[in-house]
């Protein structure tokens, strides 16, 4: 679970966002969307501590994993990038992406890319996973598969998921709650 | 043929030897210069950027000024000896090291750093993953310094004093040979250091073509 109370987030002297208290709940997925450049990338960053607030506090009760959205990957190999190589492997097949283990980093793809790097998440054990667009440069049955990935793989196992992304999707989680960045405010839009 | 296979090898291990002991202090603070964010280290970055090209007979004064007799280290009696041209080759071979290895962190340090936060790797481990993906450029700064190191006459021949079968190196011999009028011999040892050059340049130049290759860097 996360609880932020009064978060301010200010980039350059400008303020990017100012809510109220937001309790993100266990268990669920909680979908944040909004325009590009709102604060959606920072509000993470923020809770995790890797950018200050401006004022406000965040918690977060349990350990904790993030994805950023441009992130590294270690090379030489995809195979490098994994601590528990045959979970990974298990994963990769199910995105249908086996095949680029034994590939270097430097020859993937945007998508191949984003395979490795969710599936590196994946893999590592924590109550709470911040997941900045993780499916944006896969193609849209890839995406599909990596959001059953995620159910099976944190929802189903009573994990909290914050995700950003720009695609309406809910279909494939059984609950969640999809948010809406506008005006500087993080407004619930959906509720299943 | 004795003595210049004996120039030959003085010159490599005088020059091997400065630039490991260069190599093992100035790729760790060339990193540390890269990834550090604060004001001193900021201000740094420029310092050994200029040092690096500056003349070397400045680092030749230095060093004799410290081991001649009336230097504060004189009582070691180090002038015209082999330790004294791996000093003076230490101090030219540094800051072209640093100045080599910090640019290379500073394309992908923020990614590299907020993955790695992300993930919650150990320092330990994150020093292990950069080590890793940086070792061309590392490989090619240090192959750099060796290069430079052994190029070098003016500040060897200052505190070398060129001594034959003890401090002759192959640039001096090539001077002092040239000045002589012993052309044959200086070609011979101009040709084995433009030959041991050109493997060191065709060696970086192989390992930067490997990157340069690569679509994402």
């Amino acid at each position: 679970m996360i609880h932020c109370t009064d978060l301010s987030i200010e980039l350059n002297n400008k303020q990017l966002l100012s809510m109220e208290s937001v309790t993100f709940d266990s268990g669920m997925i909680h979908i944040i969307q909004g325009e590009n450049g709102c604060g959606k990338s920072s509000l993470f960053r923020s809770m995790i501590g890797w950018m200050p607030f401006t004022s406000g506090q965040c918690q977060i009760l349990g350990t904790w994993i993030y994805q950023p959205q441009q992130f590294h990957l270690f090379a030489p190999k995809a195979a490098d990038n994994f601590t528990n190589i045959d979970l990974a492997r298990q994963m990769l097949v199910s995105l249908k992406a086996e095949s680029i283990l034994s590939q270097s980093v430097k020859r993937l793809s945007g998508g191949e890319r984003q395979k490795v790097a969710l599936v590196r998440t994946l893999c590592e054990e924590a109550d709470v996973y911040l997941l900045d667009e993780p499916t944006s440069y896969m193609d849209e049955s890839s995406r599909l598969l990596a959001y059953y990935l995620i159910k099976e793989q944190l929802l189903n196992r009573g994990k909290t998921v914050l995700m950003i992304n720009h695609e309406m999707i809910t279909e494939p989680f059984d609950s969640g709650r999809l948010y809406l960045f506008k005006d500087r405010k993080l407004n619930v839009v959906k509720h299943w | 043929m004795n003595e210049i296979m004996d120039i030959i090898l003085t010159s490599l291990q005088v020059s091997l030897s400065s630039t490991m002991i260069a190599a093992v202090f100035a790729v760790p603070f060339g990193l540390f210069l890269g990834l550090s964010t604060n004001k001193a280290a900021l201000r740094l970055r420029p310092v050994f950027s200029s040092l690096a090209g500056l003349p070397p007979v400045l680092a030749g004064i230095t060093v004799f000024l410290l081991l001649s007799n009336a230097g504060p280290l004189g009582s070691f009696r180090l002038l015209y000896s082999k330790p004294a041209i791996v000093t003076a080759q230490v101090l030219i071979v540094f800051p072209l090291i640093v100045a080599s290895v910090y640019p290379l962190v500073l394309p992908i340090k923020a990614v590299f750093l907020e993955t790695c936060f992300g993930l919650n790797i150990p320092k330990k481990k994150q020093i292990r993953y950069l080590f890793s993906e940086l070792r061309y450029g590392l490989l090619a700064a240090v192959l750099l310094g060796f290069g430079r190191a052994m190029a070098e006459v003016g500040a060897v021949m200052m505190v070398g004093g060129n001594i034959r079968y003890k401090t002759r190196v192959m640039t001096t011999a090539i001077v002092l040979e040239t000045n002589q009028g012993n052309y044959s011999t200086a070609l011979t040892l101009g040709i084995a250091l433009l030959l041991i050059s050109f493997s060191i340049n065709w060696l970086v130049h192989g390992l930067f073509k490997e990157v340069s290759h690569d679509p994402l860097y």
